[in-house]
């Protein structure tokens, strides 16, 4: 969490238990899940995994999502019918966000704009969603992750 | 946009995938962008180039392939918001072997810029958006 005084907030804990539902869409572990709507529109994010960083949050695709192909995957190996392993990134790239983020005791409102990116590394599960509030005037946003 | 370069082993291959929506609408997806940092400065902590200044440019086509959309974005005056330390819950002593046997030192950066110019050209419609927030 970014707070536009200049504190920033980070959180980052292990997850015990997981595990994924039968579509492989939604995801849980002890005090923490990730659960997709049954109209594929919006995910619910919440934790209690950190007593000082409690989630509870929406988020809601408002465009339609972006992946590049048939599964948004980038292979990687020699034999393209037989890969070592793969990366897969599928974006939400506009999207709103409903909710709170409770830091410290502190409750926050995190209503406001969102984007949502799956990246998943490998064999190692990873959703990533970003919260961002800030909007370039005359209707441009742009979104950049280099890695 | 996003673009990621794999380590030696795997040939240090660059994957860059870019859209452009307009009014909630995909006007155009590619995997031709570039992303170049115009201008670095070696982190001491980190012992990787910290990103100043960096220029994107999307490279794409319109759904049909037939008009050319391409956006330019450049970014400049970088104010360092966070620096995270990917490997903080491993001990000290294995993250310096990993580091010295396989040059694995995973941080993320997460920087805002001060100074931004956005170019979005479709066919020769021309739409300019610029930011300059750099103190006169």
């Amino acid at each position: 969490m970014f707070f536009p005084d200049g504190r920033i907030h980070w959180s980052a804990r292990t997850l015990e238990n997981y595990g994924f539902d039968e579509r492989k869409r939604s995801f849980a572990a002890d005090d923490f899940s990730l659960i997709l709507s049954d109209d594929g529109t919006s995910y619910k994010i919440t934790s209690q995994l950190d007593p000082e960083t409690l989630v509870d949050v929406t988020i809601t695709r408002t465009v339609a999502g972006f992946k590049i192909g048939k599964d948004g995957k980038t292979n990687f190996g020699e034999d393209l019918k037989n890969p070592w392993g793969c990366i897969r990134h599928i974006f939400w790239p506009q999207a709103k966000s409903e909710g709170s983020i409770t830091v410290k005791g502190e409750k926050f409102a995190v209503d406001g704009i969102a984007i949502f990116i799956i990246a998943l590394q490998g064999m190692k599960p990873h959703h990533a969603g970003t919260l961002w509030d800030e909007r370039g005037s005359g209707g441009f946003e742009c979104v950049l992750m280099d890695e | 946009m996003m673009e990621f370069t794999t380590p030696p082993s795997y040939g240090s291959q660059t994957v860059n995938v870019a859209n452009i929506y307009k009014n909630g609408q995909l006007v155009s997806g590619t995997t031709k962008g570039t992303v170049k940092h115009t201008k670095t400065v070696l982190d001491p902590v980190t012992g990787w180039e910290k990103p100043l200044a960096l220029t994107a440019n999307w490279n794409g086509k319109s759904l049909d392939g037939k008009v050319v959309v391409d956006g330019i974005l450049e970014v400049a005056d970088a104010k360092s918001i966070d620096l995270v330390d990917i490997m903080a819950e491993v001990p000290q002593i294995i993250k310096k072997f990993v580091a010295g046997a396989v040059g694995t030192r995973p941080f993320l950066y997460q920087v805002s810029f001060g100074w931004m110019r956005v170019d979005l050209v479709c066919a020769d419609i021309i739409t300019r958006l610029s930011t300059d927030s750099r103190p006169r």
